[in-house]
């Protein structure tokens, strides 16, 4: 299996959940939509794995304990840099563990181990839009 | 092709050796587990990166030099230490010689990442050895790793190592031993063809500029292509060659190629190929440690009970050290007093066994005596640090760092301005960002650093009561003394918070600077390591107890024992007429509004060296003060408890004087040695000397409002 695969990790979640998610990402956006590229329109959420992937987004927008793989970095080059050096590389699978309180920082699984970022770098990460394929 | 270093080294020069890894890869246990004892701790001249250096023997006798680099996640220069180490590691700097050998720690349970620093290690051309650490860790995790297959990948010889249970060591040494003779590693990674045409020429035109070798020159050309501006600072580098690089990004930008991304991924794509045939992982280990690690997380990083055991474990830590550390305390106090007694009987009276007794016991004896709680300071704060727990702590307390403009980064040197703020401003050096690294600078000593322990713990030891706040049945958990220490410290914090605000909001402008942090798993610290940092720190205490504090505390027993006035009817009035008295008198003014008298005025000013000073000062004084007593007691606390103003009858010293003398140092600037590295950080003496105008300011002003408001609430 692929060392940096962390798929396993990620959760069912229920419908509930899921509908809470999507709530929140009507707050969010607002903020997010400027950044849009028109080619890069939000795409219903798809269940596979027995996770749920979540499309066209970024890592801020990813709920505890969802996945999805990332894409393209965007934004300011010296925070691109040190991101894409910590393995955040397009391609690489990541899972959102939690967030801290107060809109704090994030708390991330990726290549293997935690990494914590703030929430407008986590908006710089686009993820993919596609089901990651095995 | 000729190797720099090969060159260098010879049968006659000890091969030099550099430790490189990322933080948290157990490369200081290893360091340690090689070394032992036989390291010093220094700085890089002109900067403030720590220079850590050990010595090692080989099985051959011979002896080798270890050079310990700080933690890296990458060679690219974003911050002092990872500049520092580049130059190091690549032969730039005139201090330290380039390393014969590289000695790479790879975490193997966090291989991918790890391997990241490894491939940019690679294209150096310097000989590499890696050492394969925490595979107990990785086999917990039901991952297999395959160092045999790793070697081979890599190219170079890997050695697993267990550096807590020495295992691998022998082995490790051996290889070292054959260093210089291996050969130089190939290149890790293919550079991608829609860069490599770039890089190429700039690598020729480096080779050609600056005669560097073919694998320097490679290194130095993907460095210079990385940044999307000129952050290197490069002086070394010729105009030619910064015009070239600036145009190739140019043009690259122009041809939508994102050269750090292509780089990058081209790294972690030879990484992933590597992994696939070193690592395998069962899908589902049976007591998987990920698993307990996020159940302790759930806890540790809760949005509300995070937050709870934060206090709890802040509060705990700081009771602790008071409850702990009273014990030795008081036996060290003892025995300064048994030497007291000793001196007044075996020497003739007079001005020398007044210099022994009163000036060097009472001034350096009283010092050395609160080194046990300073002991357990750092023991607390390298067994915080190495558990993983402070990486949680700055993860909580990145919100309210980012509100007043500082760092999430800004937490571990504020953290470990806990200890002494001189470290800790030179840890600052690893925020990038200016603003935020300028404002962690002004508010870190405000924390609550050891050298305040004494003063507290001896006001706090004299003057408060202690009654016990709260408790179950027969178990007392918290004391009016430890509350008041831990009051002590979180006003320092509150003060270090509201100021940055402050800073924030008016001085330096700015926005919030990115955050990236890792969470490294919980791990057991070694307690070897957690004692090698306390030893060091306590070596460094002594030392200063044995030069600066002693010659404060020689020079001020002079001022107080001389001019003599024999005539002078009482101890007091004698003291009074002497330099110090007239030192004293002079600034009495200006702290008479805060309660003090002008003795306590002689300890602010001699501790403005140091605020431990302060104590040994009032030692001194105290001392002087009583010479012709012939109980040799030397014990402070029952002296300043039993102090009495001749004027007014009254105690000198009252429990609100204590708190409002501990409120002034919590806030005050009175360290010399702290002034000096801000200017050397700064580089220049404007922000040192406004640190010391506000922070003196500020401790004016709230020691003023301590001391009235305590009054009219019928404190005394």
């Amino acid at each position: 299996m692929h060392p940096s695969d962390n798929r396993p990790h990620c959760k069912t979640r229920n419908l509930l959940d899921w509908l809470r998610g999507q709530k929140q990402r009507q707050r969010f956006a607002g903020s997010a939509q400027s950044a849009l590229d028109a080619s890069e329109q939000e795409h219903v959420p798809g269940e596979s794995h027995g996770a749920l992937y979540r499309a066209g987004l970024t890592l801020a927008e990813l709920q505890p304990g969802e996945c999805g793989t990332v894409r393209r970095l965007i934004g300011a080059s010296q925070g691109r840099l040190r991101l894409l050096e910590m393995g955040l590389t397009p391609g690489v699978h990541i899972k959102m563990v939690r967030a801290a309180a107060f809109g704090g920082p994030l708390d991330i699984l990726v290549r293997g181990y935690q990494l914590s970022l703030r929430r407008d770098e986590a908006a710089s990460v686009w993820l993919d839009d596609e089901e990651p394929s095995k | 092709m000729i190797a720099p270093v090969a060159t260098v080294g010879n049968a006659t020069k000890p091969l030099f050796v550099a430790l490189v890894g990322n933080p948290n890869c157990g490369k200081t246990t290893l360091f340690n587990a090689l070394t032992g004892l036989r390291q010093k701790v220094g700085n890089y001249p002109g900067v403030t990166v720590e220079k850590k250096e050990g010595r090692v023997t080989l099985p051959n006798g011979e002896t080798a030099r270890l050079l310990d680099l700080p933690g890296l996640y990458s060679l690219t220069p974003n911050s002092p230490d990872e500049t520092i180490s580049r130059e190091v590691l690549m032969g730039l700097r005139a201090d330290t010689p380039a390393p014969d050998l590289i000695l790479n720690i790879v975490d193997a349970s966090n291989l991918e990442r790890n391997l990241y620093l490894t491939s940019q290690l690679l294209d150096l051309g310097t000989p590499v050895i890696v050492a394969l650490t925490m595979t107990d860790a990785a086999d917990k995790e039901g991952m297999t790793i395959r160092a045999a297959v790793l070697e081979k990948q890599l190219g170079v010889p890997v050695r697993v190592v267990v550096a807590s249970r020495r295992q691998g060591l022998k082995e490790l040494l051996a290889t070292l031993e054959k260093g210089r003779d291996l050969p130089f590693p190939a290149p890790a990674w293919t550079v991608p063809p829609e860069i490599a045409a770039d890089v190429e020429e700039l690598r020729t035109e480096l080779e050609i500029e600056h005669h560097l070798p073919p694998r320097l020159a490679f290194a130095e050309s993907i460095t210079l292509l990385m940044q999307e501006n000129d952050i290197v600072s490069a002086p070394h580098l010729s105009p030619t060659i910064l015009d070239l690089a600036r145009k190739t990004r140019e043009r690259l930008a122009d041809h939508e190629v994102d050269f750090a991304a292509v780089a990058i991924e081209a790294r972690y794509g030879w990484i992933t190929k590597v992994c696939t045939g070193v690592v395998s992982q069962e899908v589902r280990p049976k007591r998987s440690p990920l698993l307990s690690h996020e159940k302790i997380d759930r806890l540790v990083m809760h949005p509300f009970w995070g937050y709870v055991l934060f206090f709890v474990v802040m509060t705990a830590v700081f009771q602790s050290i008071f409850t702990i550390g009273q014990a030795p305390v008081d036996f060290l106090k003892a025995g300064v007093d048994k030497l007291g007694v000793l001196l007044t009987h075996s020497m003739p009276a007079g001005d020398l066994r007044d210099l022994f007794r009163s000036g060097i016991l009472g001034g350096v004896g009283n010092t050395i005596g609160f080194l046990p709680q300073i002991l357990l300071l750092f023991f607390f704060i390298s067994l915080l640090e190495d558990t993983g727990y402070m990486a949680r702590a700055a993860f909580l307390m990145d919100r309210l760092m980012s509100k007043v403009g500082l760092h999430g980064k800004s937490f571990i040197p504020l953290l470990s301005s806990f200890a002494c703020a001189i470290p800790a401003i030179m840890a600052t050096r690893t925020i990038g960002d200016r603003k935020a690294r300028l404002i962690t600078i002004l508010v870190a000593p405000l924390m609550s650093c050891s050298a305040r322990l004494p003063v507290y713990a001896l006001m706090i030891g004299a003057f408060i009561p202690g009654r016990r706040v709260l408790g179950i049945g027969g178990l007392t958990l918290l004391t009016l003394p430890g509350v008041t220490l831990v009051t002590m410290y979180f006003l320092g914090m509150t003060a270090a918070f509201c100021m940055a605000w402050l800073f924030h909001r008016t001085l330096l402008k700015g926005v919030a600077p990115t955050f990236l942090l890792e969470l490294p798993p919980y791990r057991l610290p070694s307690l070897k390591t957690v004692i090698f940092q306390m030893i060091e720190r306590a070596g460094l205490f002594l030392k200063r107890a044995a030069t600066v504090i002693l010659a404060v505390s020689v020079v001020l027993w002079a001022l107080a024992y001389y001019p003599k006035h024999p005539e002078l009817p009482t101890r007091q009035a004698r003291l009074e007429h002497s330099f110090v008295g007239y030192l004293g008198r002079g600034i009495e003014p200006a702290i008479a509004p805060l309660g003090f008298d002008w003795k306590m005025g002689v300890g602010i000013v001699s501790s403005f060296v140091a605020r431990e000073v302060f104590v040994s000062a009032m030692g001194t004084v105290y001392n002087v003060e009583d010479a012709d007593t012939d109980t040799g007691q030397v014990d402070l606390r029952n002296k300043l408890r039993d102090d009495i103003d001749p004027r007014t009858g009254r105690h000198v010293f009252t429990p609100l004087t204590a708190v409002c003398l501990m409120v002034y140092y919590v806030l005050a600037m009175q360290c010399m040695s702290t002034v000096a590295v801000v200017r050397r950080e700064t580089n220049g003496w404007k922000w040192p000397l406004f640190q010391i105008a506000y922070m003196t300011g500020l401790a004016w002003g709230v020691t003023f409002l301590v001391y009235h408001v305590g009054h009219l609430l019928g404190f005394q």
